[in-house]
């Protein structure tokens, strides 16, 4: 199916997608590792299944492909098969339909986390989700939706693979999202889909986690940020055990009743997900009908984003200009031997000082690599928060930080040549984005008459690419008045782009270069152009002069600057969630000279990590930030352990195991990391551990504590088996129990304990050693 | 011959935006409201919950009916079908008990509900007569046109309905019940 015929078919009417396929081929009796092996061995029992969805109304089948890329299934041995899993999974979809079916295929995560998060390479996942999508594509699926995705930049890597593969494929994305609205990565929805509105991606959409009645919340903000179709495909509730099975509470007439108002709300895709089964979609499909999709009113505002944080750009940009290395000669020699300490600090003071964005000018890119490109990128994403504007001159360098970085970052920038504007055009159409282009060619004119010409010959030029104007930022250009030239000419060039409805920033402090007082004259010359229409500026936010007279001006106008959020944390705290080790060494050793080592670890650096646990748990730092801590105190700790008689120094022994069969690795790691940065040590067996693994290494390690990590619904019954092998060999030893298929109620049937995520558990473990029995 | 027919929860499920409207909310300008939303789903589905909805209906040729029962409408009708349709007592109960515990709104709520998940089930029921006996007139109910509401006595004995009681109003106890006459031009069917 072409792109255009599927688009036209999600504006006549409301589309209806199958449920699951993992919890559905267990009741059906599927007792194996991997449901995808299905396709090969037991194709009647998925192509069964897919018959029921197709009777139960599904106007889309998703292929049993879900796990079938190349990383997962090397992980259950099974690498050699890809193509005849995928192949087959497209066959068995297409012979279950019965009518006008779709058959849509379907790809995921690879189960790891993509650099810096993560140890997988961008172009290493990217080829991973290349291969996958060639094989369905050349199978013939309808289409493509990569769904379940919980880091952003992982999900670009794949919306690139397909893209690659396949210009004309209709293509869905899916995230999965907690009740806050943010992925486990630290996105919200909000800035999924901002990033989604740039890529050529045809329907957003999210999944998976959460019940209908917890996503609909999520699902609004979605709705009011995508300018594309949007799909939904909510869990059934969280599973939990009826005798030896396995259920999910949701109803089919509880999640057509949701699933109703995730249509009123904007969806023009509904289907479900884990738990969902023929049934529910029949219901759902019968209770909403064939209806047209309703007009959602979508917020025109625009945004510019870094993984974690969502900007604005009205009413005015304040983008730091002090990652310049450009005449910095230490920065520079820096930034060549990959140290980017100072880069780092110049980030994180640039967004207490009330920046929204940083300008990222690494200097003289001839002699620096690809490999610096990425690694800033990549350093910024991991160090610091706020979205870039990248300012490299190379083209293929900044191809690099654009496919590199996570979030919605601005193009600094491109002339008005063609031939220097459309390879700059094809960046942002291709990895997202907003654009500065400067009002010049090869030199720039002397009148604001000119440099506007030159800009209306760039807006016929974007506009013949596509490009909204909205995502584009025009340059008047500020010249030195040291150098005799007339700064009224730019304050001119504003006004006129202004009239003409365009967006307009400048680099603020060229103006004053070479002259005393700089930043009184760089203030005053702001307000005219802010009075002129300016909305963005690249500026210096260490002169108070300028951002004082900025606000002002700004109020002169009725408008006033999105208040900045600013943690206001003791040093120790805020050098830890910077990830500045060597600052947080610095202060212990401080200590050490009149505490001794215990008092130092337990109440001042334990005390600053439960401080950043309420952070974390109070929506004000995210999993990322977390990590960053817990990664950076752990040294610390290790040194101040080396300080301390054998022992005293740690509160336990906690052993952590995926259980058998599964697979999935992240989140028993960052548990592993946050225990062992508030003082627990760790030994960890890795994954798909059988229970009698565990109870080896139990009776030989002789642990406090057993965490055992179960995320797929196939799995989590080994939870069961673990927890029940170990007390029939009578030993004594809390167990706790977590991942995307654990929850409360199972963990009490089980006989575990459970902890929800990672600072829960390190809670729980202080509370379990504190005293409570086993 | 008095039949009974078990309707399918699909069949007596209100569509939102109706139920809504009933009282007085548009559901596209409430549709942001979560809260609002989630509450008025808890309802529906409590509603659905306690429900006992069924339908006892019998086919009569229009002769064997009194000419006051026959609406001017049904004019060159042969058969006569009439159901009794009702969502059973437990509604009515729950939504008294809400009223009685000072819950208006959540009362108001519930009896649009029931009254419109009563109309869903009368139209499906409607649909699935017409495939059985063909071309008809509309849907009646006593009480509307010419037809005396206290018609609703003589229906409720015609279909021997022990459940339902009929005051001298015409009123019918639960509340959440109806009566409804469709006449069929075809009299073989």
């Amino acid at each position: 199916m072409r792109r255009s015929e599927f688009l036209k078919l999600l504006e006549k009417r409301v589309l209806f997608l199958d449920g699951a396929y993992g919890t559905e081929l267990l009741k059906r009796g599927f007792r194996g590792k991997l449901v995808e092996v299905l396709n090969l061995e037991s194709p009647d029992m998925v192509r069964g299944l897919q018959r029921d969805y197709v009777d139960a109304g599904a106007d889309i089948l998703l292929t049993n492909t879900f796990s079938a890329n190349r990383m997962k299934l090397t992980q259950y041995e099974l690498a050699e098969f890809i193509e005849r899993i995928n192949t087959k999974a497209v066959e068995i979809a297409k012979s279950a339909c019965k009518t006008d079916q779709l058959v849509f295929g379907d790809m995921s995560s690879t189960g790891i986390f993509v650099k810096p998060l993560g140890e997988l390479d961008f172009d290493e996942a990217y080829e991973i989700f290349k291969e996958q999508a060639q094989v369905l594509v050349d199978s013939g699926v309808d289409g493509i939706i990569i769904e379940t995705m919980s880091d952003l930049k992982e999900l670009k890597a794949a919306v690139l693979a397909v893209r690659d593969v396949s210009r004309d494929i209709p293509l869905i994305v899916s995230m999965t999202f907690e009740e806050d609205g943010k992925s486990v990565t630290g996105t919200s929805v909000e800035i999924y889909a901002t990033v989604m509105n740039d890529l050529d991606v045809d329907v957003v959409g999210i999944n998976c986690t959460l019940e209908p009645k917890q996503m609909l919340s999520v699902f609004s903000k979605l709705a009011k940020h995508s300018r594309k179709p949007l799909c939904v495909e909510p869990n059934a509730g969280k599973p939990m055990l009826a005798g030896n099975r396995l259920v999910y509470r949701t109803s089919p007439e509880e999640f057509a009743i949701y699933m109703r108002d995730f249509v009123e709300l904007g969806a023009n895709i509904v289907g479900g997900c884990c738990g969902t089964g023929p049934e529910h979609i029949k219901l759902m499909r019968n209770y909403i009908g064939e209806r047209s999709p309703v007009q959602r009113v979508v917020t025109k505002e625009q945004f510019i984003a870094s993984r974690t944080v969502l900007k604005p750009v009205e009413p005015f940009l304040i983008i730091g200009e002090r990652i310049n290395a450009t005449g910095k000669k230490k920065l520079q020699e820096e930034i060549r031997q990959m140290n980017f300490t100072q880069l780092v600090r110049l980030a994180q003071e640039q967004e207490q000082e009330g920046c929204a964005a940083i300008d990222v000018n690494l200097g003289l890119e001839k002699v620096l690599s690809q490999d610096h490109f990425k690694a800033v990128i990549n350093e910024l994403d991991r160090y610091a928060s706020l979205p870039l504007s990248i300012d490299v001159q190379t083209l293929n360098f900044l191809e690099v930080c654009f496919k590199e970085y996570v979030g919605r970052a601005m193009l600094n920038s491109a002339t008005c040549n063609e031939k220097h504007l459309l390879p700059r055009i094809e960046l942002i159409k291709r990895y997202g984005g907003m654009l500065v282009v400067l009002c010049m060619e090869k030199d720039i004119p002397e009148h604001s008459e000119e440099r506007v010409e030159l800009a209306k010959k760039a807006v016929e030029i974007l506009k013949a690419e596509g490009i909204e104007l909205e995502r584009v930022f025009f340059d008047p250009l500020v010249l030195p008045i040291g150098a005799k030239k007339d700064h009224r000419v730019t304050v001119e060039t504003i006004r006129k782009l202004n009239e003409l409805g365009l967006k307009t920033s400048i680099g603020l402090s060229n103006l004053s270069f070479g002259l005393p007082e700089r930043e009184s004259v760089n203030a005053a010359f702001l307000s005219l152009c802010v009075d002129a229409g300016l909305g963005a500026a690249i500026l210096n936010s260490k002169e108070q002069t300028t951002m004082s007279v900025l606000r002002g001006a700004l109020m002169l106008k009725g408008e006033q600057l999105v208040k900045v959020d600013q943690l206001e944390e003791e040093p120790l705290v805020n050098y830890i969630l910077k990830g500045q080790r060597e600052q947080v060494m610095n202060l212990v050793q401080e200590m050490l000279k009149e505490h001794e080592p215990l008092d130092v670890s337990q109440n001042v650096l334990a005390k600053a990590m439960e401080r950043i646990g309420q952070l974390y748990a109070t929506g004000k730092i995210y999993l990322p930030h977390l990590l960053l801590a817990a990664e950076t105190v752990q040294p610390v700790f290790d040194h101040l352990n080396s300080l301390i008689a054998t022992g005293e120094n740690r509160l336990g022994r906690v052993l952590l195991a995926t259980v058998q069969d599964d697979i999935h690795d992240i989140g028993k790691k960052i548990v592993a990391t946050v225990l062992r940065s508030g003082g627990f040590e760790v030994v960890d067996l890795g994954k798909n551990v059988p229970a009698e693994r565990v109870l080896e290494a139990v009776k030989e390690l002789k642990p406090n504590i057993v965490g055992l990590s179960a995320m797929m619904t196939t799995t989590v019954g080994y939870v069961k088996e673990t927890a029940d092998l170990l007390k029939k060999n009578g030993v004594e030893v809390f167990v706790i129990a977590g991942g995307a298929s654990m929850n409360r109620q199972l963990a009490q049937q089980f006989g575990v304990y459970y902890a929800r995520d990672a600072l829960e558990a390190l809670n729980l473990c202080r509370r379990l050693l504190g005293g409570e029995k086993a | 011959m008095v039949e009974l027919y078990v309707p399918k929860i699909e069949e007596y499920m209100p569509d939102k935006a109706v139920f809504l409207a009933r009282t007085r909310a548009r559901y596209k300008n409430i549709v942001g409201e979560i809260d609002l939303l989630v509450r008025f789903n808890e309802l529906f589905l409590q509603g659905l919950r306690i429900s006992r909805p069924i339908v006892h209906h019998r086919v009569c040729p229009i002769e064997e009916l009194p000419g006051a029962l026959i609406p001017d409408s049904f004019s060159g009708a042969k058969q006569v079908s009439l159901f009794l349709s009702t969502l059973g007592k437990n509604i009515d109960e729950l939504i008294n008990s809400l009223l009685e515990e000072d819950k208006t709104h959540d009362a108001a709520v519930l009896d649009a509900w029931a009254s419109e998940a009563l109309e869903t089930l009368n139209e499906a029921f409607d649909r699935k007569l017409r495939q059985r006996f063909g071309d008809g007139t509309m849907r009646f109910s006593p009480g509307y046109g010419n037809v005396d509401v206290r018609w609703n006595r003589y229906i409720v004995e015609l279909l021997k309905v022990e459940d339902v009681e009929v005051l001298s109003s015409g009123i019918m106890l639960p509340r959440k019940t109806t009566t409804c006459m469709i006449g069929w031009y075809d009299a073989k069917k």
